[in-house]
């Protein structure tokens, strides 16, 4: 018996330093989510779905308006639409002793919706059965809860880096594929298959709005909340369109309520270049950051002008 | 509880160190730890449903006793018909009684008569269709004075429950697995070693190869109308894999798991996909279940020792059941039916009757026409398994279909997936592995015995990172539903 346990535990501990050899490779290019868990609570989120992941660049921010903590928190339209999955993960992830913070919150129709039967019954928001529902910890490194619950590809991945995806220490998902036009056209083709196929079975949600306003309101006190629609492909347009006609009235209806301003730049496609018709290449990503922290700089410098003033 | 999870990995250590540490003084509190453990871990699924276990373990515990006391055969003939109508009787309830209404609805419906059955809204216990079987074994035993009753309740509660192999079997007869509760077990070094190897290789064909092999087998199966001829082919072949080493995954598990406190479980799979004909495949394929029909269905019909009609009838009726036993399905009905139309021909070729041992010592790929014969009862097993993981015959007679079309001989889709490459490969090397070892009760069970124990440790060591680097995801078992 003592042979025996003495041999597994010899044959265990050398098992458990080779999985945690294995954990310890872990960096952003293996998952496109694992980082934004194994950092440590962050002050200035920017939020939303992969679009925000891969189109607002927490450096740019960083630069333009002279702070150093921006953090992208963003992650994809079925893992973090509005919800109480979403907002109990940005509780955790935010550092509630900071102040003067800067929230940018990017909304689109996609992250408004639900495709359960009922569209105002949470339980049947199915982004709890994803990573986000089920990671028990975001800010520990390793991130072994995340590895067991939330990860659902083969671990060895983590050794093999041959993704097309880096993601950065401050959260930004950074994408690098092929701009050739006929990939470009392939990927526009895909993607709205994709979403007309969705409007069958989503439609908006009044509880997952209110659960914007909800994290608008948990993060208000602790800095100025920025709405932001990010601009997409002209063809995409037309199907976020007929999901949510009236989407920019319903979100300037909200900022409104809550005094928070919204910045939309939907009808600026034109600038930009799209790498499947609704994510942002990098270098578009780049102008597009750089333009919402001027729209932020400038709102800013013009409050404190009132505030001189008054 | 299922094996690959987190929770079994807590749950068997502690039980094996209380076990041996704190239990090993007398043979009363192993077997209470058994059973408490065991309880424990059936309850982890549903605690509600222990209460069946309980019913059948009382009922046979003492239909048994009624039974050997007594020798008035017809009251020995009553005893066991209580024990026989009330285990079914269970099993019938609760995996049968919908099917059974809506064929009669869909009967009524063919003559014009519309009814609108009442379905129970049950849900099916894990394992019930295996501690049936194997309580039931019991009471036809000790009916037929091949074993004595025993008055030792707790070591026959432990009999029915015992964890391992509680919800997917091996189904264990209670000449084999009974009398090992009477005796005290002592700790054995090579039993456990042995048991452990036998536990990891189950681990890689659940984890590696059946789950990995799953995601494709969805994927295909469940949009069967939108893939090609020869994607639907790969699907087959996949789910083949799938389906072995799920269950024979499942069976090295416990039987493993069963050495490490010291039992002996009989062999349930013998490399089934070796087969050279269906009656071989039949030898080697979940052997206790088979074997069980043999004992308890087959003979007593009459077996072979009456006229050929007769026997086929005997046959035909073995394989109906057993594939009514899978599911209450029709789909699990004409895969019995085609394995009963695969069976024919053996009999008539007096194939049927060729041992095990024979028939894999002279089989080495090397042997072209043994090589031909393995891949054809493998070409129609795979066949067979379309009908067992169709939802429905329509379903399977599609996907049929669609294999049979001009798409047959084009590239499958998902060729051009490192993942499939990673999968076959996987395949590949199992195969090899089993085929290296298919003398003997398990794969691994004496692999590598030439090389040095550096080399040994080094394979050991290899396959849990396999198995942890390329695992798929914690999947339930497919027999579960069984």
């Amino acid at each position: 018996m003592k042979q025996y346990l003495i041999k597994l535990f010899i044959f265990s501990v050398v098992i458990a330093i080779s999985i945690g050899f294995v954990f310890s490779k872990a960096d952003g290019r293996f998952d496109p989510f694992y980082k934004r868990f194994t950092s440590s609570k962050q002050s200035s989120l920017i939020l939303g779905s992969s679009r925000a992941a891969q189109g607002l660049v927490p450096s740019v921010f960083n630069e333009e308006l002279n702070k150093d903590g921006f953090y992208n928190y963003s992650f994809t339209f079925n893992t973090s639409p509005f919800g109480p999955t979403y907002l109990n993960s940005i509780k955790n992830k935010f550092n509630e002793e900071s102040t003067n913070n800067i929230f940018i919150i990017s909304v689109d129709p996609w992250v408004l919706v639900s495709d359960g039967l009922d569209p105002e019954n949470a339980l049947q928001f199915d982004e709890s059965e994803n990573f986000l529902g089920k990671v028990t910890s975001v800010n520990s490194n390793p991130n072994l809860s995340y590895f067991v619950n939330g990860f659902t590809d083969l671990y060895v991945k983590v050794l093999i880096n041959n993704s097309n995806f880096l993601l950065h220490d401050d959260g930004w998902l950074e994408v690098s594929i092929k701009q050739d036009s006929l990939q470009l056209e392939k990927n526009l083709s895909s993607s709205i298959d994709n979403y007309t196929q969705k409007l069958e079975t989503y439609q908006f949600s009044e509880l997952r709005l209110d659960y914007l306003k909800q994290t608008i309101l948990f993060l208000k006190p602790f800095g100025e909340v920025y709405l932001v629609r990010l601009p997409i492909h002209e063809k995409m347009k037309a199907i976020e369109y007929q999901i949510m006609p009236d989407f920019d009235a319903r979100i300037n209806k909200l900022s409104e309520i809550t005094s928070v301003k919204y910045i939309n730049l939907y009808n600026e496609d034109g600038l930009y270049q799209f790498t499947d018709g609704h994510h942002l290449t990098k270098e578009s990503a780049m102008m597009v950051s750089e333009k919402v922290a001027n729209f932020i700089k400038n709102i800013e410098a013009t409050n404190s002008r009132i505030n001189e003033d008054q | 509880m299922l094996f690959n999870s987190l929770e079994f990995a807590i749950f068997l250590p502690i039980v094996f160190l209380l076990y041996w540490f704190v239990a090993s003084r007398k043979i009363s509190y192993q077997n209470i730890l058994i059973l408490a453990s065991s309880y424990f871990f059936y309850g982890w699924w549903n605690w509600k449903f222990l209460f069946l276990i309980v019913f059948s373990s009382f009922l046979d515990f003492y239909l048994a006793k009624a039974i050997s006391k007594t020798s008035k055969i017809q009251h020995r003939k009553l005893f066991l018909s209580l024990s026989i109508i009330a285990n079914l009787g269970l099993l019938g309830i609760f995996k049968y009684y919908n099917f059974f209404i809506d064929s009669f609805s869909t009967a009524f419906s063919f003559f014009g008569q519309n009814i609108n059955p009442d379905y129970l809204q049950l849900i099916l216990p894990i394992g019930i269709s295996f501690y049936t079987f194997q309580t039931l074994s019991y009471t036809i035993d000790v009916y037929r004075k091949k074993i004595d009753s025993t008055n030792n309740i707790l070591a026959f509660f432990c009999f029915v429950s015992f964890f391992p192999q509680l919800v997917a079997g091996p189904i264990e007869r209670a000449s084999n697995l009974l009398p090992q509760f009477f005796k005290k077990r002592s700790f054995n070094y090579e039993k456990a070693v042995d048991g452990s190897r036998q536990m990891l290789w189950g681990f890689f064909k659940k984890i590696v190869i059946a789950d990995n092999c799953a995601y494709y087998v969805s994927a295909i199966f469940n949009d069967a109308n939108e893939h090609s001829g020869s994607t639907l082919v790969l699907g087959a072949v996949l789910f083949a894999f799938q389906i072995y080493g799920d269950f024979s995954g499942y069976s090295d598990i416990a039987i493993g798991t069963a050495k490490l406190f010291g039992f002996e479980f009989k062999q349930n799979f013998a490399f089934p996909y070796f087969s050279k004909n269906i009656a071989d495949f039949w030898r080697r394929w979940h052997i206790s279940l088979t074997t069980w029909f043999r004992d308890y269905l087959y003979i007593p019909l009459g077996g072979s020792r009456v006229s050929n009609l007769k026997t086929y009838r005997n046959i035909f009726i073995v394989f109906i059941i057993s594939g009514f036993w899978h599911g209450a399905n029709w789909t699990f009905i004409v895969w019995g039916l085609l394995h009963f139309l695969y069976y024919v021909p053996t009999i008539q070729l007096n194939k049927n009757k060729i041992s095990l041992k024979n028939n894999t010592v002279n089989s080495t790929l090397s042997h072209l026409n043994s090589g031909i014969k393995m891949l054809f009862t493998f070409s129609l097993v795979t066949f067979a398994w379309i009908f067992f993981r169709a939802d429905s015959i329509k379903d399977a007679f599609a996907y049929i279909n669609g294999i049979f079309s001009k798409s047959l001989f084009t590239l499958p889709q998902f060729i051009a997936e490192e993942k499939l490459w990673i999968v076959l490969f996987f395949i590949a090397f199992q195969m090899f592995i089993e085929w290296q070892g298919r003398f003997n009760n398990h794969a691994l069970e004496r692999f590598g015995i030439q090389f040095p124990k550096y080399v040994r440790y080094g394979f050991y060591y290899g396959l849990v990172m396999i198995i942890f680097l390329f695992g798929s995801k914690q999947e339930q078992f497919i027999y579960f539903q069984f």
